[in-house]
């Protein structure tokens, strides 16, 4: 089935549409899932929402404004905040142990599996993972991502920037010879 | 996006997660029927909500409608008396001539009434006296009116008349003609009484209307830290809102001719101004109590009043022709014995302010962006008492502290009250609301006597707005 075919099934609610695109998207859409989530499970939940969410919203969809899967990941990425706020999310940090399979070079992030680097980038702090998502993968500008969350231009630079230096002390302590000075602003 | 960002975002970019599909859509499904579940639910709660308040619209206003046809008929103030045909003794009742004297007694009432019974003795070749004090009527199968002595006037009446059978002079019976045309037809003559006496015009129904502001404090959970609504601790939340009820009061057959005429006289509309504190405690899962004061006063001409009647004494015979004769003339039975009684006290209360204490069971949840609330509960009202004044006989209005009458001024009124209201959040701060609202007084259960019908309903609409103290 072609995707426009299936988008115009999706449009006119047809189940067997819906699921191919369900079959078709999911591994994808999930690593933007597993970017926002807590875990896992969360992950999957907030893939089910983002689906359901993008059933109803496709009669909105332009192919004209940008390609479907940018925008479904739009949708993902929405779904995953808008849960967190939703679920009053209390608990700031997660302690999880990142490990690494392979050893490090100085480009260490080139080398690094790349569920590892998901991890890694779960170990950050709700508010700063959000803002790193949307402005380094959604590629959201500051001032779109401050509308979005209820926060001014500034909050949103300072807490990407938050979230990178913490990135960087992890990487690391993870290896020596990843230094902040080989990282260029 | 500097180099850091751009290597973990190409790296991560075509990433395709191990996820099996078909899981996911399986949850999909899942998670859609359990929408329409939930979806249909609140439908079926709206509709059970509004099946519940249409059927106690539907039986109060019954309720209303049968209680107008009761007639309170004090039995001791009829008296039988022998007749010459003891199979017709318990049919025949004497009311002596005071009870039904007045110099009140509406005179076209009188000579109505006096037609009516010269039409009957008429056909029935009997006498009617020259006024209503001074005739009695007997009834022994044979129907005649007869004139009595000065000393003691009475009218006897059987009730016989009802049936539609009725015995000649000569033993014949006939059929009463209960047609329209037929004047000896009690439906008639109570028709035209409720005419003459322009009862129907008086027992409008009031309709009054209510404004209210009202401003509230709401507890709800907020989180601080997150700048989210959380479970954990509770923050104000302050809402300020119009309420204009719709309240329907049905005059009851104990309002007093003066209140008649207030009614007729000035405006039918009463407005008030409440003022409303109310803080609302949640307690689990979206149920709450909320409780609060509310301080009303009430703005009009026309007085906020109760009346009680101190004694009703006794009945006239039209009254009792009436009542024999029909269900619906109450209103000619009550008329009658309002002017035919020099006994009764209307004691008027007058009340312009009044506060609500309501203790409502709440029940708060969201669809989507839009939060609904139920509130289901009971609101206490204490009237304070402006002034009380009693009507003498004569029409003379006192003050109450005039009189040796000693009754408590005070009341409390209790009301059932319903409704429900949607938020539509327009900021972080910031919701408009709105909802309708029922209100059912319970007041006639605890007031018996009250000036007018107190089962009444009142329907309002809440529109408002919301801020949320952070």
């Amino acid at each position: 089935m072609q995707i426009e075919q299936i988008i115009l099934g999706c449009k006119s609610n047809d189940e067997n549409s819906q699921k191919e695109l369900v079959i078709r998207f999911s591994a994808l859409l999930f690593t933007v899932c597993r970017r926002y989530a807590r875990d896992y499970n969360d992950a999957k939940d907030i893939l089910q929402d983002a689906f359901i969410e993008i059933f109803n919203s496709i009669h909105g969809y332009d192919p004209a404004k940008g390609g479907l899967e940018n925008w479904m990941k739009q949708i993902v990425a929405r779904t995953a905040i808008r849960r967190y706020r939703k679920m009053y999310m209390v608990r700031e940090t997660y302690d999880k142990d990142v490990s690494y399979s392979n050893g490090y070079e100085s480009n260490v992030i080139d080398k690094m599996e790349l569920e590892d680097l998901i991890d890694l980038i779960n170990t950050l702090p709700f508010k700063y993972k959000q803002i790193f998502n949307l402005y380094v993968f959604e590629e959201y500008s500051h001032s779109e991502i401050g509308k979005m969350l209820g926060l001014s231009e500034s909050s949103s630079r300072s807490r990407l920037s938050r979230a990178r230096k913490i990135l960087i002390e992890k990487l690391s302590k993870l290896n020596p010879d990843f230094k902040l000075s080989n990282i260029k602003f | 996006m500097n180099n850091f960002e751009h290597n973990i975002k190409d790296r991560l970019d075509n990433y395709n997660s191990e996820i099996d599909p078909y899981e996911i859509w399986d949850g999909i499904q899942a998670k859609r029927n359990k929408q329409k579940k939930r979806r249909w639910g609140f439908i079926w709660l709206a509709a059970s909500i509004l099946v519940i308040v249409s059927t106690i619209l539907i039986i109060s206003s019954r309720q209303s409608n049968s209680n107008n046809n009761i007639v309170k008929i004090n039995k001791t103030d009829a008296k039988e008396v022998t007749s010459k045909n003891k199979q017709d003794q318990k049919d025949i009742i004497v009311i002596d001539k005071k009870d039904i004297q007045s110099d009140k007694f509406n005179s076209s009432t009188k000579s109505l009434v006096k037609t009516h019974i010269e039409n009957l003795s008429t056909s029935n070749k009997h006498k009617a006296n020259e006024t209503i004090g001074d005739f009695s009527v007997k009834n022994n199968n044979k129907k005649e009116i007869s004139k009595k002595g000065e000393s003691k006037t009475s009218i006897v009446y059987n009730t016989n008349i009802l049936s539609n059978k009725k015995s000649t002079d000569s033993g014949e019976s006939k059929t009463i003609d209960n047609s329209s045309e037929n004047p000896e037809n009690p439906l008639n003559i109570s028709r035209e009484l409720i005419n003459i006496s322009g009862l129907n015009n008086k027992l409008n129904e009031l309709v009054f209307y209510r404004k209210s502001l009202i401003l509230y404090f709401k507890s709800v959970p907020f989180n601080s830290h997150k700048h989210e609504f959380s479970n954990k601790k509770p923050c104000p939340e302050l809402s300020l809102a119009g309420n204009y009820t719709h309240n329907q009061y049905f005059l009851n057959n104990s309002a007093s001719d003066s209140f008649m005429n207030d009614v007729q006289n000035n405006e039918k509309q009463l407005e008030s101004l409440d003022i409303f504190f109310g803080y609302n405690i949640p307690i689990y899962r979206g149920f709450g109590v909320f409780t609060g004061l509310n301080y009303g006063q009430v703005d009009s001409k026309l007085d906020f009043t109760f009346i009680d009647k101190k004694e009703f004494v006794i009945d006239s015979a039209l009254t009792k022709i009436v009542y024999k004769s029909l269900t619906d003339t109450l209103r000619i039975y009550e008329r009658a014995k309002t002017n035919a009684t020099y006994e009764i006290h209307d004691i008027k209360y007058n009340y312009k302010r009044y506060i609500r204490v309501p203790v409502l069971l709440t029940f708060t949840s969201s669809i989507k962006s839009l939060k609904y609330e139920m509130r289901v509960g009971a609101d206490f009202n204490i009237l304070t008492c402006n002034n009380a004044k009693a009507i003498t006989p004569e029409g003379k209005t006192v003050s109450i502290e005039d009189t040796e009458l000693n009754l408590n001024k005070d009341k409390i009124l209790g009301d059932f009250h319903f409704d429900f209201r949607l938020e539509l959040k327009l900021n972080k701060n910031l919701a408009v609301l709105f909802g309708p609202q029922y209100k059912m007084s319970l007041s006639s259960l605890m007031h018996e006597k009250a000036g007018f019908d107190q089962y009444r309903h009142s329907i309002g609409v809440n529109i408002g707005a919301k801020y949320r103290y952070n």
